[in-house]
């Protein structure tokens, strides 16, 4: 009876209730719209988000980050071309601000702050936007993270824009992956320029050596390079054997974080188990992965077989963005998805974007 | 979850070689068929019990993987089970063969695991095969030196069962 008692003890530990709600797609729409509200009430008028809020304390936290701003623009340029309203005039505001804020930098090369990831995400948006609007900047940006990336296909993450120089090895985790798509988006856009070059050169570091030579452990839950991977073959190109395989693994990672995400509850034992439920932008980010592995599997027959799970997991997200979303008269609090009394726009970036992405799963169930 | 590391795990789990010293050739195949038949309705219901639970198949696949790492570590660091208590007669073939000794929750979370992921029959095949080995075992004598082979083989399934458990745990990880 003990060994009873000891076995189910253990079993119980690994696997808790996952919550995995479904939503419908209006309401996950409607979740994206409140998101997209709350961006655009709380807009500067000079473009700038608000960045931080302390729901608890009625204020706001000082600081900014140009990356999140510029990813804050692609979920709404997301969000525009999904019809949510006010996207457009809020994503206007926001890139009129991006781009005063560029440093020009010589062999027509532009960037957005130091932080090349800024500058990537600027990229993604413009596309999303529509390319054609701002062709020649898009190059320009292109120009820069091309020379971001090295001969091995690593992207430096810190540009020091006095000099003109990479900020000797300087990594990070997110930025390769933003770099990549940015490339791959800009071949699909203008696909006689060749950015597939370095595209694919960062892909073959990023599916092969990066975890190796820049973070072993834990393995990065890369959102960022699911989007490129989806984007390469949509160009279309065949994935090689490594890109499939690389993709394979981060839809295990995702899965993994949204099935330990969904345990998650604010009360009782199971808060002392699993911790607080996650920051809406990390759950967000689960959903971006998926949705762009869910895409890229329903392209490549070798993933073929696991879109419907990539599905299930993508229909548990969004289940959780519109279950954790705060509804409030306050305009800081309305919209928006706080953990320990904080957001950050970031939140609501990730999970518009997320909400978005799960659309055609929701509807395809419906 | 693979065919094979279902086996290894399902073997292992039940681990004949340490039970030896408590079976006996006569009550042994009934206590091992009592067991497959309290098998049978978790294989069948595993789906919805997991529904029921909200549980899904990885994470199951991962709770009955570390279930039965520690049934290996028990296996290891403690002495094989006495024959007694027992009930008299072919009572003995409920316990404690059935149980205690075979009814674990190690068997029983891979009855549950290894339905959803594969198929109840292909299960409950792959338990009766582990279960099968119980009666086999019991009809060895024994002896010193057969004393000897069984302690050392049930040491190697109880470290068998860790790196099975383990297999099972990384399975569950890695999957969507």
């Amino acid at each position: 009876m003990l060994a009873w008692v000891g076995g189910l003890a253990v079993a119980v530990a690994v696997a808790h209730p996952e919550s995995c709600t479904t939503p419908t797609a209006g309401e996950a729409r409607e979740a994206a719209q409140r998101a997209v509200g709350w961006i655009a009430a709380n807009q500067d008028p000079s473009g700038r988000f608000l960045y931080r809020y302390d729901r608890d304390e009625g204020h706001v936290v000082p600081g900014y980050n140009v990356v999140r701003h510029a990813g804050t623009l692609l979920a709404l340029e997301q969000a525009d071309r999904a019809g949510l309203s006010g996207a457009r005039e809020a994503a206007d505001r926001g890139e009129a601000w991006a781009i005063d804020r560029l440093t020009r930098l010589p062999g027509d090369r532009a960037a957005l702050t130091a932080d090349t990831g800024a500058s990537a995400l600027l990229v993604a948006a413009l596309v999303e936007r529509g390319g054609d609007d701002h062709a020649a900047l898009l190059a320009d940006l292109g120009r820069f993270l091309e020379s971001a990336v090295t001969d091995r296909g690593a992207v430096v993450a810190r540009w020091d824009l006095d000099d003109d120089e990479p900020v000797a090895g300087s990594r990070s985790p997110f930025f390769t992956g933003e770099a990549m798509w940015a490339l791959a988006r800009l071949h699909a856009t203008f696909p006689d320029e060749g950015w597939d070059v370095p595209a694919r050169q960062i892909s073959r570091y990023l599916t092969t050596e990066r975890d190796d030579a820049e973070r072993r452990f834990p393995p990065v839950s890369d959102h960022w390079g699911s989007y490129a991977l989806d984007e390469i073959s949509a160009w279309p190109a065949r994935l090689t054997d490594d890109e499939v395989d690389y993709a394979r693994r981060q839809a295990g990672l995702l899965g993994l974080q949204t099935r330990f995400e969904s345990q998650r509850r604010e009360e009782g034992p199971v808060r002392y188990t699993r911790g607080p439920n996650a920051l809406g932008s990390g759950v967000g980010t689960l959903g971006e992965g998926l949705g762009a592995l869910w895409r890229l599997a329903g392209r490549e027959p070798q993933l073929a077989g696991r879109r419907d799970d990539l599905a299930e997991r993508q229909r548990c997200v969004a289940g959780l963005l519109v279950a954790r979303q705060a509804r409030d008269d306050d305009p800081r609090v309305d919209g928006a998805w706080f953990r320990l009394g904080f957001t950050q726009v970031d939140d609501q970036q990730h999970a518009v974007s997320a909400l978005l992405a799960a659309l055609p799963v929701l509807e395809e169930r419906a | 979850m693979s065919l094979a590391l279902l086996a290894v795990a399902a073997v292992t789990t039940v681990n004949p070689f340490r039970l030896w010293p408590a079976l006996e050739r006569r009550t042994a195949p009934l206590g091992a068929l009592l067991v497959l038949g309290a098998l049978v309705p978790l294989a069948a219901f595993a789906d919805p019990l997991l529904d029921l639970l909200d549980i899904s198949d990885p994470t199951a696949r991962m709770a009955a993987g570390m279930v039965v790492v520690v049934t290996g570590a028990f296996a290891l660091l403690t002495p094989p089970p006495s024959p007694d208590p027992a009930l008299a007669g072919w009572g003995r073939a409920v316990v404690p063969i059935a149980f205690p000794l075979l009814f674990t929750p190690g068997l029983a979370m891979l009855a549950v695991s290894a339905s959803v992921d594969r198929s109840a029959p292909t299960a409950l095949v792959a338990l009766a095969l582990a279960l099968v080995t119980v009666p086999g075992t019991a009809l060895v004598r024994p002896t010193g030196v057969q004393d000897r082979v069984m302690t050392g083989a049930a040491q190697l399934a109880a470290g068998g069962a860790i790196v099975a458990g383990f297999g099972l745990v990384m399975d569950g990880v890695f999957d969507i």
